[in-house]
């Protein structure tokens, strides 16, 4: 996968590290059992802070999406339900929805994006055989 | 060629070097300032190119008519030392005002003012690495143990004495009395160096990427041939390097009673592989021709990465944003964009901007403990070996 960190963004760039892995393995750039690389490793590609990537990594493992091991390193999880997690999920998605729906996004153009969005997912637990669907 | 023309020639190469150099770095990186992909052909860069390389050609010429007229005062060893020093630096000061002008522009006319600058990474470059060059490394592993091998048969019929110093016509004219360490030392300096460069060739596997967000796949694509390559011709070099050290051990073993052109010629080839391998490729793999991805990749995934258009690579990552991302102005942490000072990367080494390979992160503390214990152990060597005081 690729990490691609603006400086400037709005999020600060663990956060970016944290939505990037999850998009990738949204997108099927990443699967379930592959690895991510060490963090000081990946620190020193992007010529960032390891703490950075390190807070990136923990994030990411609080939420269930990695596990952290100091012997074998990064590995994406397996996915597991939203559980306790839906209700924060709904409310973030309610949030979103309102700022479009008050800048005065119609119901059928949000509709359309979000199921433009959702096409290019590929079901996560195949990420690899998602090609050839 | 006697040692004036050896001297002519050195003085010719570093010139040379340093005339192709602006072609040898990334498109990017101009005479070691960060610009933004299109910027490349701004008038200002092109100029600066130019000012740059014609200032080489007037030091090279300045440098043939004095030799024509001073050629007796080569020489004396001071006009050899203090001629290089001397070149280097005029070579550094005609660097410096050159890329001031980028600098002076790029600031003036805010080049980066409203770009998203981003800092990238593959992690497939991490995570399935080039494979180390074993099999190119064999040869120079088989040599050095043969080498050994002979020491060890030969070392009961080494005379009492033995010639470790040679003089001008081949003749020796330093002797030390046979013990293991004496009879050996050749064969570990030869293990030493070995060691070193093949620990390199290792390393090179898995250095440090430096990843154009402008040309991520070619990028890429790019820094994992550089790697095979450079890791090969570390494999070439050290065998070829061996050769000669091996020639010096057999010299010194009473094995050849001249000092064979190997021992001179070894090295010298060795450095001529490397520094053809890494013109070739250009700095961090950025000449080389690659091919990346079309669509379909390995593993047969989705690939979302396929499009080199650096717009399309934010859109996946943000939606709803494709203004374009270039790679972080670094300059900061770039000194007259030759050292290198980040205290936040954790990297000891990082590919130069300007020049051929790669240089430390000053930044990093552990940079300097190496470094003093470097220095320590240098000075430390007389000291080893019973001649110090």
């Amino acid at each position: 996968m690729r990490f691609v960190l603006e400086i400037a963004e709005g999020d600060s760039l663990y956060q970016q590290i944290r939505n990037q892995v999850i998009l990738a393995l949204a997108y099927g750039n990443l699967s379930p059992g592959d690895g991510l690389p060490p963090i000081r490793a990946l620190a020193a590609d992007l010529s960032i802070n390891l703490h950075t990537v390190h807070k990136g990594y923990e994030m990411l493992e609080q939420e269930g999406y990695i596990h952290l091991n100091r012997r074998i390193g990064a590995v994406v999880a397996q996915p597991r339900s939203p559980g306790k997690d839906l209700g924060l999920w709904q409310q973030n998605l309610r949030i979103r929805l309102a700022e479009a729906w008050t800048q005065g996004m119609s119901r059928e153009t949000i509709t359309q994006t979000v199921q433009a969005i959702l096409a290019d997912f590929v079901p996560v637990d195949t990420g690899r055989s998602g090609a050839e669907v | 060629m006697g040692i004036n023309g050896i001297l002519i020639v050195l003085w010719l190469l570093i010139l040379g070097f340093s005339w192709w150099m602006p072609s040898l770095t990334e498109p990017t990186l101009t005479l070691g300032v960060r610009i933004p992909v299109d910027k490349q052909s701004h008038p200002v860069v092109h100029a600066a190119i130019r000012q740059y390389r014609w200032g080489i050609v007037g030091m090279a010429a300045v440098l043939v008519a004095g030799m024509a007229i001073f050629s007796h005062l080569l020489a004396w060893p001071a006009v050899a030392e203090g001629g290089t020093l001397g070149l280097v630096g005029v070579l550094t000061v005609n660097y410096v005002l050159a890329r001031q002008r980028i600098m002076c522009a790029k600031v003036d006319e805010q080049w980066y003012v409203g770009l998203s600058q981003a800092v990238v990474a593959d992690t497939d470059l991490r995570m399935r690495p080039p494979r180390v060059p074993w099999l190119w490394l064999m040869p120079s592993f088989v040599l050095l143990v043969a080498t050994g091998l002979v020491g060890l048969y030969q070392y009961p019929r080494m005379p009492p004495q033995l010639a470790i110093h040679f003089g001008a016509t081949g003749q020796p004219d330093a002797w030390l009395t046979k013990t293991p360490l004496h009879a050996f030392l050749p064969l570990y300096i030869e293990l030493a160096t070995s060691a070193l460069f093949w620990a390199i060739s290792i390393w090179i596997a898995r250095s440090v990427q430096r990843t154009d967000p402008n040309r991520f796949a070619v990028s890429v694509a790019q820094q994992r041939v550089f790697r095979q390559i450079m890791g090969r011709a570390m494999g070439v070099a050290v065998t070829l390097m061996d050769l000669g050290l091996t020639a010096s051990c057999f010299t010194s073993w009473g094995l050849l009673g001249h000092v064979s052109n190997l021992v001179l010629w070894g090295p010298l080839l060795g450095a001529a592989v490397l520094a053809g391998a890494a013109v070739w490729s250009g700095q961090n793999g950025s000449r080389l021709a690659v091919r990346t991805g079309d669509g379909k990749q390995r593993d047969g995934r989705r690939n979302l990465e396929k499009s080199d258009n650096f717009s399309s690579i934010s859109q996946g990552l943000n939606p709803g944003q494709d203004h374009p991302v270039v790679a972080r102005d670094d300059d900061r942490f770039w000194r007259g964009g030759l050292v290198y000072f980040n205290r936040q990367d954790p990297a000891w080494f990082v590919p130069k901007r300007f020049g051929i390979g790669w240089t430390v992160n000053f930044g990093h503390p552990l940079v300097w403990l190496a470094l003093l214990l470097l220095i320590v152990f240098i000075s430390g060597i007389p000291f080893l070996l019973g001649h110090g005081g």
